[in-house]
């Protein structure tokens, strides 16, 4: 993967605290895969580590990420401009599954800053729809575009406080469409831990298979600190689960293998 | 130092038998076993690769959270998390026998007998330049006293060791001690080959919003840029202590740090943190060293190890 400084073509707050930036890589480009991330190097030694960001976007040459400022990382990177350039290493992590069958439909389920993986999935299936939850409209990202495909009946919101969409919790709109019929479907989900357990918690109560993207804090995000671990099933190990890597054999594992705890 | 015209500046290091093409070296628990970093880097150009300290047994580590960020550096307590010897033998060795990186198995374990059997097993591997003994870990059965902090107890370790293995015995201190000196004369005394220093400094951090500590295991290892004075301090005094090689590490990120630890006399250095936020950082050293040989005039790189200026 490759590790360069790429120039900014785009450092946008589309919304309070929430960022839009777009680069332009034609190598980094074509190397992308759904549900992947990148590491990016911001500032100096007051942010010594590299902040891992999904992949949000690829058109072309240009590979976006949305971003949430919450620290110090995150603050540098929102005040760069278009021009200046950003040291970036990736992609990274295996990504969701690529193979899914056309009449097979995809389930997106995205919790506030866990949206940033799907517009990119967006483009690259098509047989899809998108569960959207977020606190409230501010935090509402990409509004335009998932207002059209609300419309087209392709996307459900839901906002802790009404403000947009429907009111309560994103889980429960995917609960009642699979209560429906939950024939061919699999879902891909990104979000905050206790979202993405109730959803394979309901993936389980109507047997659909679930593909969870992790956003643990990360050490290097290529697999050599072995700092950012979540304990998945394996039948072989004594206590039937392993320690693995979510930047190296992750971001994205399969649902019924993690233990939450 | 003697100024000359130099060509092609000779990077070639000495540690013991062993010799290594330069003395970039990547530490042990930050770079795996190598092949996480093929991406970046070229195996073949390093001079030595220390890898994931491995245990008797595989282990599953320490609970999560097991690293944060602190100013210029991090702490960790990753509870050495590894395969065991058993699957690196079959799984890892196959790859790094192929490298032209000198490889270095970083051993731990909690007996004097433990490191006596994983020493035993790395002697059995042709390819594998010599051990390299993490003796910063409590011994179980001797009430848990750390066997890196006192002067017997290390020097008990490294007999064993040396008796098990005829390859090249690199012993690594723990800095978190009130005096280096002994510690390292009792290795150099009970048949090491080299000194490798320093290990992290234990440290700890609290989110003082919800009072606890940011790791799991409340304290760990600190590591980065930030120790980097007092890990060129400790290989300046154990340089000075022992007359076998010293490999300096501690908060190395670009040349010159590296140099530093060469002048204050490590024949060789480590780089760990850094590789973390700039995977290729030990190909920048490579570069870096032979550039400033060259601007210098320094033919050999033996020529500045331990040329500190007290004048
Ligand atoms: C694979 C992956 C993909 C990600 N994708 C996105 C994305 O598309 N958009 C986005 O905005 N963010 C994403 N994140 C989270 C993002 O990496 C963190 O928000 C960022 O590192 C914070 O850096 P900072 O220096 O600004 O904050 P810091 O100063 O490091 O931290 C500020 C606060 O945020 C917390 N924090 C830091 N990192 C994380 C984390 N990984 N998870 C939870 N809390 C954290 C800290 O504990 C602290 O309370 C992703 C993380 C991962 C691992
Ligand atoms: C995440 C992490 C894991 C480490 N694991 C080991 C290990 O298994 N064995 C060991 O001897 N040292 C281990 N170390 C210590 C490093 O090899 C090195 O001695 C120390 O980090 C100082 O160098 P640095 O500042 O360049 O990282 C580890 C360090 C880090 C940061
Ligand atoms: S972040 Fe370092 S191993 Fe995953």
């Amino acid at each position: 993967m490759f590790q360069k400084d790429v120039p900014i073509v785009e450092n946008v707050e589309s919304k309070p605290h929430n960022f839009l930036m777009t680069f332009q890589d034609a190598e980094i480009a074509a190397k992308c895969r759904v549900g992947q991330f990148l590491q990016f190097k911001a500032g100096g030694l007051e942010n010594m580590l590299r902040i891992p960001i999904s992949i949000a976007r690829v058109t072309g040459d240009r590979v976006s990420i949305l971003y949430h400022v919450v620290g110090s990382g995150t603050d540098v990177m929102s005040k760069l401009r278009v021009g200046e350039s950003i040291n970036v290493l990736g992609p990274l992590g295996n990504g969701f599954p690529q193979d899914i069958p056309a009449d097979k439909e995809i389930l997106f389920v995205a919790g506030g800053i866990g949206f940033g993986p799907f517009p990119y999935a967006m483009d690259h299936f098509s047989n899809w729809k998108l569960f959207y939850g977020v606190r409230n409209e501010a935090q509402l990202l990409l509004q335009d575009e998932i207002a059209a495909l609300e419309k087209a009946g392709k996307a459900f919101v839901a906002t802790d406080d009404g403000s947009y969409g429907t009111q309560g919790f994103v889980t429960d709109l995917l609960d009642a469409y699979l209560a429906k019929d939950s024939s061919n479907k699999v879902i891909f989900c990104c979000g905050p831990n206790p979202m993405m357990k109730r959803v394979c918690e309901v993936a389980a109560k109507h047997g659909v298979e679930s593909h969870i993207s992790m956003e643990d804090y990360m050490g290097c995000g290529i697999g050599i600190c072995v700092g950012c671990v979540r304990k998945i099933r394996d039948a072989s190990k004594p206590d039937g689960w392993e320690h693995k890597k979510v930047c190296k054999d992750g971001p994205v594992f399969k649902g019924e293998d993690i233990l939450w705890n | 130092m003697e100024l000359s015209n130099v060509n092609k500046p000779d990077l070639r290091v000495k540690l013991g038998d062993v010799e290594l093409a330069n003395p970039v070296m990547l530490a042990s628990g930050t770079c795996g076993y190598g092949d996480e970093l093929e991406d970046y880097i070229d195996l073949n150009r390093l001079g030595g690769i220390s890898v994931k300290g491995t245990t008797l047994e595989e282990r599953q580590g320490n609970p999560m959270p097991r690293i944060i960020e602190t100013y210029g550096g991090m702490i960790n307590a990753i509870g050495f998390q590894n395969v065991g010897i058993e699957r690196f033998v079959s799984e890892k060795y196959p790859y790094l026998k192929n490298i032209g990186a000198r490889t270095f198995v970083n051993i731990t374990a909690n007996s004097v007998e433990e490191f006596g059997l994983l020493a035993a097993r790395v002697d059995a591997l042709p390819e594998i330049a010599g051990v390299e003994v993490n003796i910063s870990c409590p011994n179980i059965k001797k009430g848990g006293i750390n066997m890196g902090t006192d002067p017997f107890a290390a020097a008990e370790v490294v007999a064993a060791v040396r008796k098990a293995t005829s390859k090249h015995v690199m012993v690594k201190l723990t800095p978190n001690v009130t005096d280096i000196k002994p510690i390292a004369k009792a290795c150099e005394d009970s048949g090491a080959d080299s000194i490798s220093l320093i290990n992290t400094l234990v440290g700890m951090a609290v989110d003082v919003k919800t009072r606890k500590p940011k790791i799991a295991n409340v304290i760990g290892g600190l590591s980065g840029p930030a120790i980097k004075p007092v890990a060129v301090r400790l290989t300046w005094e154990v340089a000075k202590t022992v007359k076998i090689p010293v490999v300096g590490m501690g908060g190395i990120s670009c040349l010159e740090d590296a140099l530093e630890f060469l002048i204050v006399g490590a024949s060789a250095v480590q780089v760990g943190t850094a590789n973390f936020f700039n995977p290729k950082v030990t190909m920048e050293i490579i570069d870096g060293l032979e550039k400033y040989m060259l601007d210098n005039g320094v033919a050999k790189i033996s020529d500045l190890v331990g040329t500190l200026r007290l004048d």
